[in-house]
């Protein structure tokens, strides 16, 4: 069954969940919710991080889209096909969270394998084995065993496994745990490299400082429940109100907002101040009383969290869809 | 789920008809077989790339070396016995001989059968597998065709040690028996061992593939104790086929539970008797080549519908 053809212009829908749930049976009678009524779509050419703390159902909805677990009930698709199906295997990578390997293999002859499981053999395959090992930083280490393989060294080779058939879709459990920081940094260039070449990039991790920069669209799962999803700038700015970027904020000035102000930042090394307000009417107060005190107002525009702030609230239940 | 398993166990009890019944059963499976093989369209090549991973990587494993060391071993003491009678010597090479090679066999059927999906699953391997475009049935299948590649390339070692240790004695003893007039011939007896090793192969065929399907939902130590208990029950065959049709009530009245427990263990466990000719060739009783022909062909497609369960009972499993 082939993947459906789109229109010209028509943006497609990488990952598309309908309902999805999934309820483990514990023991005789007891369940537990892995992910429960979770409805996305993630489009295509985008990178879309589903966060969570452990235990929230990232690795069972990542499972779920992968086929290697069941629904209890609702539905997806994967490059337009239902999950599970092998068709649309063939134009997908996965990397797993802690990934193991054939120990006895070492990184050449564990891409030969998985190479040859998407068809590719010969030169073709050779040379795509050591074009991703220099990607991943491995070209040098090649000829150790996975045995041998530090926590860093088989991510490495996780990523280069995934990318093996050039795959239109990437899911990648975790990426960067267990990474030095320049291995996360390696990682998170990978990834926006991905995402310029057209690729979509579906991450799941509750590493958020590494997220926020490399996302498009987050969704954030608590307990097994969808809290949150969209943009990132939407969720980022939600509920953020506004803010007000000013040099040369004087003390009287201080004194004059202070009732309007919902928090200030104090300058930074260039003597930026950030004067935060709770909507736009009065960011524009704000800076019309700094301005009029002589500070040289920089920007007013609406504010933004972090990811990790924004989660703070989700998950302790301050905020909402 | 429920319906396919039962097919497959009426499957695996046509195969334990006789006669015309077995015959036209096992013709109607293998083209049930062929059927689903063209309507399904597997993927050889993964197929192919599965079994030669799980051959490599099976043959490294440490237990199988030292049960073919022990293996050899055994063989090469199986010529140390001297007794008075060169016939008494002769069987007791045969004996010991082929029943090392069996014994050996069983063992690493049984443990590499049972361990080869269930370390994948433990070791989460089958996660980064199953993410490319193998189906499961391919993945099952090619790891049943390793496992028996890698059982079989075992038994031939065992096999050729034991034949260079059969033709150094054996010319001296049938020498032995033939000079007090036995009427036996050193070719006739040789072929007869590889005959006895070849329906060795069969029989550790279907262990293997025993010990594959429970390892599909089941635990790598459940499913070699159920293998192991398969094995020794289906010596027993022709006993659990006794007492089901055993009606002379002059002599015993037999539970009906225990007859109905009787008919399905006959019914459903593979015959492995018929696969162990040690007696035959240790009355010099001639071994013709159908039979090996029959008794292969059966082990063949009961593996077969074994394999095909293990697929289903796959298929359903999550990870």
């Amino acid at each position: 069954m082939a993947v459906p053809e789109l229109e010209v212009g028509e943006i497609g829908i990488a990952i598309r969940t309908e309902g999805l749930t999934k309820v483990y049976r514990i023991g005789i009678r007891g369940t537990h919710v892995g992910i429960g009524d979770l409805t996305v779509e993630v489009p295509e050419g985008e990178i879309y991080g589903l966060v969570g703390p452990n235990g929230a159902g990232k690795t069972t909805t990542l499972k779920l889209l992968l086929g290697l677990l069941f629904p209890t009930s609702g539905s997806g698709e994967v490059l337009g096909l239902p999950l599970g199906s092998p068709d649309y295997k063939a134009r997908i990578g996965y990397v797993p969270d802690g990934p193991y390997f054939y120990d006895h293999l070492n990184a050449p002859e564990l891409l030969r394998f998985y190479g040859a499981l998407f068809g590719l053999t010969g030169k073709v395959l050779e040379q795509r084995i050591a074009e991703l090992l220099e990607l991943v930083g491995m070209a040098d280490r090649a000829h150790f065993r996975v045995h041998e393989y530090s926590k860093g060294m088989r991510q490495r080779v996780a990523v280069a496994q995934a990318l093996l058939n050039d795959p239109d879709l990437i899911f990648l459990d975790e990426p960067t745990a267990g990474l030095d920081p320049m291995g996360a940094i390696q990682m998170r260039n990978i990834v926006l490299d991905l995402r310029q070449r057209g690729k979509t990039v579906f991450l799941c991790s509750h590493l958020l400082k590494d997220m926020e920069p490399m996302c498009d669209r987050v969704a954030i799962v608590s307990r097994g429940a969808l809290k949150l999803t969209g943009p990132i700038d939407e969720v980022l700015q939600a509920g953020a109100g506004y803010r007000v970027r000013a040099t040369g904020v004087s003390p009287e000035t201080r004194r004059k907002i202070e009732a309007v102000v919902t928090g200030i930042v104090e300058p930074d090394a260039d003597g930026v101040a950030v004067l935060k307000a709770a909507d736009q009417k009065r960011a524009l107060e704000v800076a019309n009383t700094a301005a009029g005190d002589g500070a040289q107002v920089l920007e007013v525009g609406p504010d933004r969290r972090t990811l990790e702030e924004v989660f703070i609230d989700v998950v302790e239940g301050q905020a909402g869809d | 789920m429920l319906l396919l398993v039962a097919i497959g166990l009426v499957a695996l009890a046509v195969l334990n008809l006789q006669g015309l019944r077995l015959l036209f059963g096992s013709l109607a499976l293998l083209l049930v077989g062929i059927a689903a093989a063209i309507l399904l369209q597997p993927n050889f090549r993964a197929i192919y790339r599965v079994a030669s991973a799980t051959f490599f990587e099976a043959r490294r494993r440490r237990f199988m070396n030292v049960i073919l060391i022990f293996a050899v071993i055994l063989v090469g003491l199986s010529s140390f016995f001297a007794t008075l009678s060169p016939s008494a010597e002769l069987n007791m090479l045969l004996d010991i001989g082929l029943g090392s090679i069996r014994l050996c066999g069983m063992l690493i059927a049984v443990f590499l059968g049972a361990r080869l999906i269930a370390d994948e699953v433990d070791k989460k391997t089958v996660d980064v597998i199953l993410a490319k475009p193998v189906r499961r049935a391919e993945f099952v299948i090619g790891k049943f065709l390793g496992a028996w590649i890698t059982v079989t390339c075992f038994l031939l070692v065992m096999g050729v040690a034991f034949f260079i240790v059969y033709q150094i004695k054996a010319p001296q003893l049938v020498a032995k028996m033939q000079a007090v007039g036995m009427a036996l011939s050193l070719e006739e007896t040789s072929a007869n061992v590889l005959k006895a090793t070849l329906l060795i192969l069969f029989e550790m065929m279907v262990l293997t593939s025993i010990a594959i399907t429970v390892s599909t939902f089941a635990s790598w130590i459940f499913s070699a104790v159920f293998a192991f208990t398969t094995y020794f029950a289906g010596q027993l065959s022709s006993y659990f086929h006794h007492i089901a049709t055993f009606n002379d009530k002059s002599v015993a009245i037999i539970n009906p539970s225990i007859k109905m427990f009787s008919w399905v263990i006959y019914r459903l466990l593979p015959h492995f008797e018929f696969f162990d000719i040690r007696e035959k060739l240790l009355t010099h009783d001639p071994v013709y080549w159908e039979m090996i022909g029959m008794t292969a062909g059966h082990g063949v497609l009961y593996s077969l519908v074994l394999v095909a369960l293990a697929c289903v009972f796959f298929s359903y499993r999550e990870f």
